[in-house]
C-alpha cells in the first residue's frame, strides 16, 4: 500500500492504540514526576539516556502491549536511523569527526528520547485535561480535549482510507491530500452542526476518572529507576 | 414545541416557507419528502443550528418554552435529543465512557457504571470511538438519549445504519418515549416503517408544506413514491472475479473482526454482503477490495477493482465531478458529457463536489469509477439516507454496471438494496 500508508499505520498504533487505559490511568503528580526524572536525565545527562531505554520498554508493555512496543520502536527507530545517517554523512564535509560508535549512540538517544515523548504523550487522559480545565474555569473549553482526542485518529485514518482508493486509482500518494482534507474539514462542518449546543454548554461536572494504584506505583518505581540509572 | 417559520434557509439560495405547527407532549411528527424538499433545512430550523451553516430564520422555534435562537445554550440542550443522519458526528468524547459522561456532566450528573449496564453498553465502556461502527455509533446515541430524559427527540434518518433487529428496536424506544410524554420528531425517507405508530405528517415538497395532518398512507405514497422492487433480469454469473481464502482480520489493538472468511465474488452480479451492526460488513468489503490487506489469508481478484466509501469524498481527487471525470476519462471531454447525461449529473459538473447531496456525491463517484473501467466495484452503503428516486437512480446504474460484466458488490443494511442483489454473502456476529 505504500511507505506513507505503513508509516501512519505505525503512527497510529504508537498514538492511538488504546482508550483511557494503562498508564492514562495512574495519578497526575506520579505522571508530571516521571515526565521530570525523564527530563532531567535528558537535560543533565544526556550521554546516559539510553540507559533509560529498558525502563521505557517495560512501562510500554505495561502500558498497552507487544503491538505498541512494535510500532513504537519501529516509528523511533526509523527517525533514529535517519539521524545517525545523516549525522555520519555529514561528517564527510570535514566540519566534525564521527566515529561508528558515535553514530550508533546518536541512534539510541534519538530512539529514547522519541520513545519517551511518545510514552508521555500516551500518558495524557484526555478526560483528565476536561478535569482541569472544568476545575481552572474554562468549562465553555472544557470539552475540546475531548474532541482532538477523537479528531485526530479519525482523520489519520481518513487520510488512510483517501490513500488507499487513491492507490486503487493508481493516483500520485500527494493527489489524495485534498480528499483527506475535505473529509476532516467537513467532519469539523458536521460537527460544529451537531453538536451545536453541547459545544456551547458549560460542564457542570467532572468526568469520573478511574485512578489505578498499581499504575501509580509503577511509575513512581519507574522514576526513582531512571533517576538512579542517571547517578551512575 | 412550536413552530412558526415564515421563511428559513440560505443566504442567495435554498428557502423553505410557510411551516407552522405545534406539538404536546407525547406527540409524534414525521417529516417527509423527495430529496432537495426542504427536510434538513426544517430540522435545522427546528434544532437552532441553521446559524452554524450560515443559514437564516424568519419566525419563531420553542422549545420546552424557550424561543430557540436567544435562549441559553443550557435551556435547549437540557430540552433536546438531537440524533443526526450521520451519527458519528454527533460524538464527541474519543472513548464511548467519555462520551456518555460528558454528555451527562453537561446537565450536572456524574455517570457510573449502571447508566453503561442498563443501556447495554458494558461492552463498548473502553472503546475508542473512531473505532464503532456506524450502528454501534447509533447505540451511544441512543443510550444518551435514553440517560439524558430530555423532553425533545429529534431524529434525522435514524434507521439508515441500522441491522433489522435495531431498527425494531428503535422503533420500541420512539414508542416508549412517546408514552413517556417526550415530543417527538422524526425525518426518514421511509416513512411507512413507522406507520404502527401513526405519526402526524408533514410532506414536503420543492421548500413547501404540500401536506401536514394526520397519517395517510395513500397520500404518502402519492408524495414520496412508493419503492418497487424491479428485477429486470435474471443476472447470471459470467465466471470468477476474485476469491477469498482462510481470510482474517483484526484492527490494531483489537480483536479479530472477520474469522476465517472464504468467498467468491463473481462478474456480472450484484452482490450483497449483510450482516449485524459491527459484524464487520465494510471490512469485508475493504479487503475483498484491496483497500486492507487480511492479517491471514489470501486473496486472489482477476482484474482491478475500486472501492467506493460509505462517505464518497473520500473516493474523489478534484474539486469538481467535470474535473473527476476527465481525469477519469483521460481528459476526454465527449465521455465525460456521456456519462453524465447518463448517471444524471449533468447538472452538478460544475459545482464543488462538497456541497453536493449524498446522491449525487454517490453518482459522480460511480460515473468516475465507470470511466476507470474497473472490473471489479466495491460500494459501502450505496443507498445510504438516499430516498426513492435517489436509490432506484443508484441501484440502477449498478445494475447496468454488473450487466456489462463486472463485479458489484455492496455492503448494506438497505433492503431496497438487498432485493435487487443476485447473491448474498451474510456476516454472522
Amino acid at each position: 500500500m505504500g511507505f506513507l500508508t505503513w508509516l501512519i499505520s505505525i503512527a497510529y498504533k504508537s498514538i492511538f492504540l488504546t482508550g483511557d487505559a494503562g498508564l492514562k490511568r495512574a495519578h497526575v503528580a506520579t505522571k508530571v514526576l516521571f515526565a521530570t526524572s525523564l527530563l532531567v536525565v535528558y537535560t543533565l545527562s544526556p550521554e546516559k539516556a539510553p540507559l533509560v531505554l529498558p525502563v521505557l520498554l517495560i512501562l510500554g508493555l505495561l502500558h498497552a502491549g507487544l503491538e505498541w512496543i512494535t510500532a513504537t520502536i519501529t516509528l523511533t527507530g526509523l527517525v533514529g536511523a535517519y539521524l545517525g545517517c545523516s549525522s555520519y554523512l555529514l561528517s564527510f564535509t570535514g566540519l566534525y569527526t564521527m566515529t561508528p560508535l558515535q553514530v550508533l549512540l546518536v541512534v539510541f538517544r534519538s530512539i529514547t528520547i522519541g520513545f519517551a515523548v511518545i510514552l508521555v504523550f500516551n500518558m495524557i487522559s484526555p478526560a483528565e485535561l476536561y478535569n482541569a480545565l472544568h476545575v481552572l474555569g474554562a468549562k465553555r473549553f472544557s470539552s475540546y480535549p475531548l474532541l482532538v482526542w477523537r479528531l485526530m485518529p479519525l482523520g489519520l485514518r481518513n487520510f488512510v482510507d483517501a490513500v488507499a482508493v487513491g492507490y486503487l486509482k493508481r493516483e500520485k500518494i500527494t493527489s489524495r491530500i485534498p480528499p483527506a482534507t475535505a473529509s476532516l474539514i467537513e467532519a469539523g462542518w458536521f460537527i460544529e452542526e451537531y453538536s451545536y449546543w453541547r459545544l456551547r454548554v458549560k460542564s457542570k461536572t467532572q468526568i469520573p476518572l478511574s485512578r489505578s494504584i498499581v499504575y501509580s506505583i509503577v511509575l513512581v518505581v519507574a522514576s526513582l529507576t531512571t533517576l538512579l540509572l542517571a547517578s551512575l | 414545541m412550536s413552530a412558526r417559520i415564515v421563511e428559513c434557509g440560505y443566504r442567495g439560495g435554498f428557502a423553505l416557507r410557510d411551516v407552522y405547527f405545534d406539538l404536546q407532549e407525547g406527540d409524534f411528527l414525521l417529516i417527509t419528502g423527495r430529496s432537495g424538499s426542504g427536510k434538513t433545512t426544517l430540522i435545522r430550523a427546528i434544532t437552532g443550528t441553521l446559524e452554524a451553516v450560515e443559514g437564516y430564520l424568519k419566525g419563531e422555534v420553542y422549545l420546552c418554552g424557550h424561543v430557540v435562537l436567544g435562549s441559553r445554550p443550557e435551556e435547549i440542550y437540557s430540552c433536546m435529543v438531537y440524533i443526526p443522519q450521520e451519527p458519528w458526528y454527533a460524538i464527541i468524547g474519543h472513548t464511548v465512557y467519555a462520551e456518555i459522561c460528558h454528555s451527562l456532566a453537561l446537565e450536572g450528573r456524574v455517570c457510573n457504571m449502571s447508566d453503561f449496564s442498563t443501556t447495554g453498553l458494558t461492552r463498548l465502556f473502553n472503546r475508542l470511538t473512531h473505532t464503532l461502527s456506524a450502528g454501534e455509533t447509533q447505540r451511544v446515541l441512543w443510550a444518551e438519549l435514553a440517560l439524558r430524559g430530555a423532553r425533545v427527540l429529534v431524529l434525522d434518518e435514524p434507521l439508515v445504519y441500522l441491522d433489522e433487529i435495531s431498527r425494531s428496536h428503535v422503533r420500541d424506544i420512539v414508542e416508549r418515549a412517546l408514552g413517556e410524554g417526550v415530543s417527538t420528531i422524526l425525518v426518514d425517507h421511509n416513512p411507512f416503517f413507522w406507520e404502527k405508530l401513526e405519526p402526524r405528517l408533514i410532506v414536503l415538497e420543492n421548500g413547501r408544506v404540500a401536506y401536514s395532518g394526520k397519517w395517510s398512507h395513500e397520500l404518502l405514497e402519492k408524495h414520496t413514491g412508493k419503492f418497487t422492487v424491479t428485477k429486470s433480469t435474471n443476472r447470471a454469473s459470467r465466471g470468477v472475479y476474485a476469491e477469498l481464502r482462510n481470510v482474517w482480520y483484526r484492527y490494531p489493538g483489537g480483536d479479530y473482526v472477520l474469522v476465517d472468511v472464504n468467498m467468491t465474488i463473481q462478474r456480472g452480479v450484484i452482490t450483497a454482503i449483510t450482516g449485524p451492526n459491527g459484524s464487520g460488513k465494510t471490512t469485508l468489503l475493504k479487503i475483498a477490495s484491496g483497500v486492507l490487506k487480511p492479517s491471514r489469508g489470501s486473496i486472489v481478484r482477476r482484474g482491478a477493482s475500486i472501492y467506493i466509501p460509505e462517505n464518497p469524498l473520500l473516493y474523489f481527487t478534484m474539486p469538481t465531478p467535470r474535473e473527476e471525470l476527465l481525469l477519469a476519462a483521460r481528459g476526454e471531454e465527449y465521455r465525460v458529457l456521456d456519462i453524465a447525461e447518463y448517471f444524471n449529473i449533468k447538472h452538478t459538473l460544475d459545482q464543488p463536489i462538497v456541497r453536493l447531496s449524498s446522491g449525487e456525491r454517490r453518482r459522480v463517484a460511480l460515473a468516475s469509477a465507470y470511466l476507470y473501467e474497473f472490473s471489479g466495484y466495491f460500494i459501502d452503503e450505496p443507498t445510504g439516507g438516499l430516498d426513492y428516486d435517489s436509490a432506484r437512480l443508484v441501484l440502477d446504474l449498478l445494475e447496468d454496471i454488473a450487466e456489462d460484466g463486472k463485479a458489484v458488490v455492496i455492503a448494506t443494511h438497505d433492503e431496497r438494496a438487498t432485493k435487487r442483489a443476485d447473491l448474498h454473502a451474510e456476516i454472522k456476529k
